[in-house]
This record gives structure tokens, sequence and C-alpha cells, in this order.
């Protein structure tokens, strides 16, 4: 325990304005949907953490090998060689799968986080004995760092518990992250992050976000957001196919409201299955929904994607063309 | 003293004396009244016996006569004059041409300097930096460009290089000491083919010409791994040269002894890495034991035909996907209850005939150990990651500042203004 309350670092901090977001004129490049910052309509948490949802965001993402195991971005290594019976390369398959499916785990979708600055105790008599802050940071090991103790002494006396910016900073001065920069880089800011979409460079961002920022930092949910809405807007869907991030982005697109552009996609790429999953998810989310009462659990899936053209589509008329042409195609492979 | 004073001018006229009086003895006959114009030049540019012997009669040391008089004429000087019935005609029509002094012509010693200065006889080429080969002016790793077409084949595409270069004699009883050319060059068309000869001959140009001829026609074709490296890694000797030779990812680059390089070069492989055990390194050697390594590489399909298993090849960048690259052609694939417990099936070891080379151990600078380098490697630690660290600051503030510089600068600002 002595060894515990010794590890402690002492640290002075700069003004709040500046400690924070390092940068004060930086802000995230969207507002946030109300659904992803307070539960008053929905709770985006446990639907994302429900079983039926899970299930069809992972049959939309679908798992296609060829582009989870494609050439990566790294130095070119000597290949190495095993000699293997049926059996045994039976089972390595089976791993590659396996790791297949861990690279496909879904960064969780949270809610905007809350305030966290509880004073814990105010000390009139320290009042003025410091111009600055100080910061007490629990650097021992084996607590979770959302847990970690950090604490502030403001220079009037009062010790509370740090924001969440000055966690962040903290924790990435003493328990430093090597993926994460202690500033939030410029690309995560207009006008450079629109310049990165428009080259198409999706998961680049994305991924670079989920390295960068907690799930529930604003800046996380405002860039994938917005990298979200590019995508649709674009219909660069296949882009982000068998990636882990096409899940969070049909659950994003269900929540908004906003699944169009996704929907035409899925048809005109024979994906009818995918798209009634994608109507199924969007009754899941929105329950009181007009195409919701339309069907059931018997409905085939092309029920349900001519319940949503019908009840929910802006497009009608794009999306009926798609379903037209899709249907041609199963008679004509049929006949 | 005429000469100082003209010079100086009127500065020194106080300085002009009486000239000094002396007696110059004068003889009738000299050595260059003697010896004729023919002997005299003979004695400065010819070369003695014995120099002969040694050869500074010939090759790069010969010194060569230059013919200074080269553009005189006859009548002709530094003053232009016309003088008739020797640079002139005596008479021209009914007229007698008299003596004249005309206008000096400038440019006379200009033309002059220029024709003497003009080159005779054989000069060097120049060859670019980069065609120079391994050093100076010797002709090894040098390229000659393609062989001689043969009938309609044109050797388009092939390249051959000169791996070596040099001089042999032999002696005899009735010719003497006599000296010939020896050369060996590879040739090949960076795509697999290749081929080395060698050549004899009075003179280097036709022992390269031999060669490069010889090898054109002695050319075999090498396997290699996705046209850029070897097949697998193995160990080669021949003579006195023994090689290691490793399979080396895309970008890795020529790691080898010179000549290994140039084979490689124009074989086609791009990514090696050799290392080379000779102790007498024979060209020769080195050339037979790397071909001859390459020739006995082992192909996938073999080693599956051998112990009747999946190759399966696993690469970093493709996410360790199992990807088969040789399954057995005609028989079935063993079961685990088939294989003996005790049956190597390490590939580099199958592939190499069960043995596999120890790499020599990579030698540390002798200073490593030393106290004083330990002393410098704790003070320089702290410095290490300064420049990154300048350059991070440079970017955020535009200067070199910190947040504790521009707090004081804020704090001076507001001083200044509350006292103002």
């Amino acid at each position: 325990m002595a060894g515990r309350a010794c590890a402690r670092g002492l640290f002075g901090l700069r003004p709040l304005h500046n400690a924070s977001r390092n940068m004060s004129t930086l802000s995230p490049p969207k507002k946030l949907d109300p659904n992803y910052v307070s539960t008053e309509s929905m709770d985006v948490e446990r639907l994302f953490l429900h079983a039926d949802v899970r299930k069809i965001l992972k049959k939309l993402t679908g798992m296609d090998l060829n582009r989870i195991f494609a050439l990566r971005k790294q130095e070119n290594s000597v290949p190495s060689y095993k000699l293997m019976t049926d059996e045994e390369l039976k089972q390595a398959y089976a791993k590659a799968l396996k790791r297949a499916e861990f690279t496909l785990r879904m960064p969780p979708v949270m809610r905007k986080r809350v305030p966290c600055e509880a004073i814990i105790r105010k000390d009139p008599g320290m009042q003025g004995a410091e111009k600055h802050k100080f910061v007490f940071t629990d650097i021992s090991y084996g607590i979770p760092d959302r847990s970690r103790p950090i604490v502030v002494r403001e220079p009037n006396g009062v010790l509370r518990n740090a924001s969440w910016e000055e966690r962040d900073q903290m924790l990435q001065t003493y328990l430093t992250r090597p993926e994460r920069e202690s500033r939030t880089p410029p690309m995560f800011t207009e006008p450079h992050l629109t310049r990165i979409l428009d080259k198409g460079w999706y998961i680049f961002v994305l991924d670079r976000a989920c390295a960068q920022f907690e799930p529930d930092d604003e800046w996380f949910i405002a860039v994938t957001h917005r990298t979200y809405d590019h995508i649709s807007e674009k219909s660069a869907f296949d882009v982000v196919r068998s990636t882990r991030h096409f899940g969070p982005m049909c659950l994003y697109l269900a929540v908004v409201k906003n699944g169009d552009k996704l929907m035409l996609e899925l048809l005109t790429t024979n994906r009818l299955e995918d798209a009634a999953a994608f109507v199924r998810l969007l009754h899941l989310v929105h329950p009181e929904s007009r195409s919701a009462g339309e069907v059931d659990e018997k409905s085939s899936a092309m029920d349900f994607v001519e319940a949503y053209i019908k009840l929910e589509a802006q497009m009608k008329a794009k999306l009926d063309l798609a379903l037209q042409s899709y249907n041609d195609q199963v008679q004509a492979a049929t006949a | 003293m005429f000469r100082i004073a003209s010079l100086t001018g009127q500065f020194c006229r106080m300085s002009l004396a009486p000239p000094i009086q002396v007696h110059l003895q004068n003889r009738s006959t000299s050595f260059f009244s003697k010896v004729t114009a023919e002997h005299l030049w003979k004695g400065v540019t010819s070369v003695s016996n014995a120099g002969r012997k040694r050869g500074r009669a010939s090759g790069s040391s010969r010194k060569m006569a230059r013919d200074l008089n080269r553009g005189q004429v006859l009548g002709v000087g530094k003053i232009n004059m016309v003088w008739p019935g020797l640079s002139a005609p005596a008479i021209r029509g009914q007229e007698i041409i008299r003596q004249q002094k005309l206008e000096p012509d400038p440019e006379r010693e200009k033309r002059l300097t220029a024709l003497r200065n003009k080159h005779v006889g054989v000069r060097r080429t120049k060859i670019a930096p980069l065609d120079r080969g391994w050093s100076g002016g010797k002709a090894g790793g040098r390229y000659i460009g393609p062989p001689d077409p043969v009938g309609d084949e044109n050797f388009e595409g092939f390249k051959s290089c000169v791996v070596k270069m040099g001089m042999v004699f032999v002696m005899r009883g009735n010719t003497g000491r006599t000296r010939q050319h020896k050369s060996i060059v590879i040739v090949g068309n960076g795509n697999g083919l290749i081929g080395f000869a060698q050549g004899k001959a009075g003179d280097a140009r036709s022992a390269l010409r031999k060669a490069k001829n010889g090898a054109a026609k002695n050319l075999v074709y090498i396997e290699r791994f996705e046209n850029h490296t070897v097949l697998h890694d193995f160990y080669t000797e021949y003579g006195s040269c023994k090689l290691i030779v490793k399979k080396k990812q895309r970008g890795y680059g020529l790691v080898c002894q010179r000549v290994v390089r140039e084979l490689c070069k124009v074989i086609g492989i791009k990514d090696i890495f050799v290392k080379a055990d000779a102790r007498r390194m024979n060209t020769l050697s080195v050339i037979r034991a790397f071909l001859l390594g390459l020739h006995n590489q082992r192909s996938l399909q073999s080693v599956a035909d051998e112990k009747r298993l999946h190759v399966v090849e696993f690469r970093e960048e493709y996410g360790y996907f199992p990807k088969v690259v040789a399954s057995p052609k005609d028989e079935p694939v063993r079961t685990a209850e088939e294989i003996n417990p005790n049956e190597e099936l390490d590939f580099n070891m199958i592939i190499n005939g069960g043995r596999l080379v120890m790499m020599p151990k990579k030698k540390t600078p002798f200073y490593w150990n030393l106290p004083g380098y330990q002393i410098y490697l704790k003070k320089t630690d702290p410095l290490k990651n300064h420049r990154t660290t300048h350059l991070r600051i440079l970017k955020r503030y535009g200067a070199l500042k910190s947040f504790l510089t521009i707090r004081e600068e804020e704090e001076q600002k507001q001083a200044s203004l509350k006292s103002s």
C-alpha cells in the first residue's frame, strides 16, 4: 500500500481553457445527433448491446476474407512455409477465421460522456497559497484507465475530480499510448477532414479516430458521424464493407433514419437479404415507425423491403426501380 | 635597366645608369652548329633503349613530342612586315614591291596557340561516373552492351558486364615472354537468363568481345521467386568460395559481394543477402558457386511431392493467412497417423538437405564495451529526442517557446497594461 501511495505524480497545469482541448479554436466537425447525447427518445448504448441488433450488424458487415487479409500497407517480409496435412490445413483456416472475427469486432457505440467533476472537499484555508492548479494522478499498475483516481486542487482550495479532458491529458502523459497524440490532430478538423473524406480515405479516418479518442468522446462521435454521412452521400459503402466500422455506420443510419442510399446500394448489388436485415434493424431502433406495423416475423425479405419503400423511403422512385431490376434479374436467372 | 626604366616611366628616370661593359667570349663553332636539327629533336623527344625496355615508349606513359613550329611560316613574324621575295612576290605587274610595315595582327598569336594545342593522336574517351564500374580506370563492373547478333538473334534487352580483366603472360623457349589480355564477362537479360565465359586475345577489346560472345552462347535459365529473389535460402560452394545465400523481401536490395551483385543484376534478382566466405576470392569460383547454388534450388512442388504434404505459405503483410502453394501431384496427402513422429518436417531443414548454416555473428565496434562509450551514451541520452521536440515546438508556437514562456509573456503584458 505504501508503494501505491508513493507512486503518485505531481504536475502543474495551465489554466483550464488551455489545458482542456489544447487549442481553444478547435471544435468537433459536426453537431451531435440528440440520440447520441441523451436517452430521451432512445438508448443507443443498450440498442448496440442488444443481441438481435448485433446479429443484424454482423450480417450486414459480411466477412470477405480477401478483404480482411488483403495486402497491408507495411514493410514486406520474407514468406515462411509449413508442411501440413489436410487436418492441419483445416485448423489453420479455422484459426485465420477466428482472427478475421477478431478484426471485425465493432468499436462500441456510446453516448457523449457527461461531465465528471464532482467536488470532493473545500479547503478555504488553502486559498491563494498557489497560483496554479495541481493535478494528482495515481499511476500504480492494474487500475483501468476509466476508473483511475485523478483529482485536481484548485487555487481557491477546492479539491475535485479531474474533468474528462484533464484525465485524457494526464493518462497520455503518464501512461502513454503510442498511437494516440496528446493534441487532437488537425486532420479531424475542417477543412482538412472534408478534404481527406473527398479522397475516399474513410477507413484511415475511422481507424485513426478509434486510436485517438475514447468511444464516448464528443470528438469521436462527431468525426465518425461526419464520415458516415460522407460515405452515405457518396454511396461508398463498399469501401467499408467487411470492416469493423460497417456495423456502427448501419446503426447510425438507422438511428437518424437516413438509410435510403444504403438500401439502394444493397438492392443494386443484389443483397436483398441484407436490405431486409437493415429494415429489421430500423424497426428495432424505431419500433413506432409506420412500416414496423406492416410486417411481422413471418414476413419475407421482399415484404420488408417493400414496406420500407412504401412507408419510409424518401427516394421512392429510385428504390422501386432498383427492386424492379432485382426482380427481373432473379426471374431471368430462374427462367 | 632600360626595360625597367621604360616600364616605370618618369619615377625611375633618376636611377638610369651607364651600361656596364662585359667581355663576351666568341667561338666559331658550337654544339648547335655541329649537330643537325633532326639530331637535336631526336635527343629531346626519343626514349633511350633502356627506357624502351621498361615500357616508357609505349602505353599511357609514352610522352608525345609536340611540334612547336606548327603554323609558323618563314617570313611571317610578330611584326607584320611585307618582305618582297620572301613573304610576298617581288614584282606585281609593272610595280616593284617594297619593304613595308603593315598594321599589327592581334589574332595571329591566338591562332598559333590554338593550332599548337590542337590534340594529335588518340584521346581517352570519358566515361560517366555511374558507368565507370567498381573502381578507378579498371574495367571490372563495367557494362559493355549486348552481345553481337548471331543469325536472326539480336540479343535485345541483354546486357553484359565485365567481372574480370587482366593480363596473362606465358614464357616459351622460342618466343620468349608473350602476353595476352584475359577477360571474364557475364551476359544476361535481367529476366532469368545468364551466361558467362572467358576470352583471351592480344588486345583488351578483342578479349572482351570474345568473352561476351562466348557467354551469349552458354545461356541458362534461373528460376526466381516472384521475379525478385531466390526460391529459398541455400548454402553453396565451389573451390575455395563458400556462399551463404538468403532469400529477402521486396525492397531489401542487393547486399552481397560485388561479382555476385553483378550476377544478380544480369539475372534479374533484385533482393538478396549473400555472405561470402572466400579467403582467396577467385572470380570464376564465385560465379560457379553462385550459379551452381541457383541451379540446385528446389521447387516447392518437389518438396510437396517428396513429403506428400501441402506446402503452405504464411506472410505477415497478408495477416498470416494460410495459402497453399503446392500440394502432392499424384499421390494423396498423408494423414497425421502416417507421419513418423521423428520425421523432419521443418521446411528450411528439408530444403537444405538437413543442414542449416549458422550465420556468423555480427561484429560490434570495439569501443562499445569501453567505459568512455557508456559515459557518452549516458550523457547524450537526454538529447536523443531533441530534434523531434524542437520541430514539434516550432510547428506549434512558430518559435522556440513553451507554455511556460508564453505564460510569462502574458503575465508581463498584463503587468505593463496595469501600470500604464
